[in-house]
């Protein structure tokens, strides 16, 4: 069962507040796309993503990249049942999706460096970072246990 | 050796550039030790690390900071071969100070935070990318001694 201090619960929540799903979600999955270009494979119906500029303009990684950092919320509302509450999506993504876990920390990641690129160090303090990588590994930790 | 392009060199000049080597090394560490305490283990001489503040006043991480950058200043300096010359850095990690390599992925990733906090949408994308490809160059050359 994960802990959370106080100071870690007021972080997420102060940070949740503050990010536009869009805006950020968008920005994380282009870069996924980008920095780990192999991660393109799970997109084969989102057409062009064969240049820069063609994945920073396709409309469809915008729309998923809002859908996944939506996702978010069910944690940011659940922090004492994440495993429970990402059961279904888990088993969605090992069963029907076949995601690489390894992937769910990857995009994690590009995640954080958004974060940290829109609010600067004095909001994205060290206190900050650790509890918003904290919420994430959790999260990420979720989503690959109903893997096989 | 890692190959680059003209862009990417641009680029890792562009990014080396803006940072303040002072600001940037003592906001690495407050991050590393704070994000990932355990590497704390490896600082057990160093008097209080266990605070943002106190780890942002502490002279030896400053000056710890400043060793690290000056390192990866002098790999910007010479991305066609600086894992050549990372060989005596990385074995001295490995056969001296013990660290585990993980740890040199871990504060890679500390480093594209600060930056990516101090450049904010200059760290666009393709930018992101060609900086870890870098910092990937980095981590592998300081992994190049271990058995």
């Amino acid at each position: 069962m994960v802990e959370w201090t106080d100071a870690e619960r007021q972080a997420i929540t102060t940070l949740w507040g503050q990010i536009d799903v869009g805006e950020i979600g968008q920005q994380a999955l282009i870069r996924l796309l980008v920095v780990y270009p192999w991660t393109q494979r799970h997109f084969g119906a989102f057409g062009n993503l064969s240049t820069y500029a063609a994945i920073v303009g396709n409309a469809k990684v915008a729309q998923h990249g809002k859908t996944v950092m939506s996702g978010l919320e069910t944690a940011v509302k659940n922090m004492d049942n994440i495993k429970n509450a990402y059961a279904k999506l888990s088993v969605m993504h090992s069963e029907k999706l076949h995601v690489d876990p390894d992937n769910f920390r990857t995009l994690a990641e590009c995640i954080s460096v958004v974060v940290a690129a829109k609010f600067g160090p004095t909001v994205f303090t060290p206190g900050f970072q650790e509890a918003w990588q904290k919420f994430l590994a959790v999260v990420v930790s979720a989503l690959g246990r109903q893997y096989h | 050796m890692v190959k680059w392009t003209e862009e990417e060199r641009r680029i890792i000049r562009g990014v080396w550039e803006k940072v303040d080597i002072d600001e940037i090394g003592e906001e690495l560490w407050a991050r590393a030790l704070i994000v990932y305490p355990w590497i704390d283990r490896y600082f057990g001489s160093f008097g209080d690390i266990f605070t943002t503040t106190a780890i942002l006043k502490n002279p030896k991480l400053a000056a710890l900071g400043k060793v690290v950058l000056s390192a990866l200043d002098t790999a910007v300096k010479n991305m066609d071969n600086f894992k050549a010359m990372y060989a005596p850095l990385s074995r001295q990690h490995y056969e001296k100070i013990k660290v585990d390599p993980d740890n040199f992925r871990l504060l890679a990733e500390c480093i594209t935070i600060t930056i990516a906090c101090k450049l904010r949408a200059e760290l666009n994308p393709q930018v992101q990318a060609t900086w870890q490809k870098f910092l990937s160059a980095v981590v592998e050359a300081m992994n190049s001694q271990y058995k």
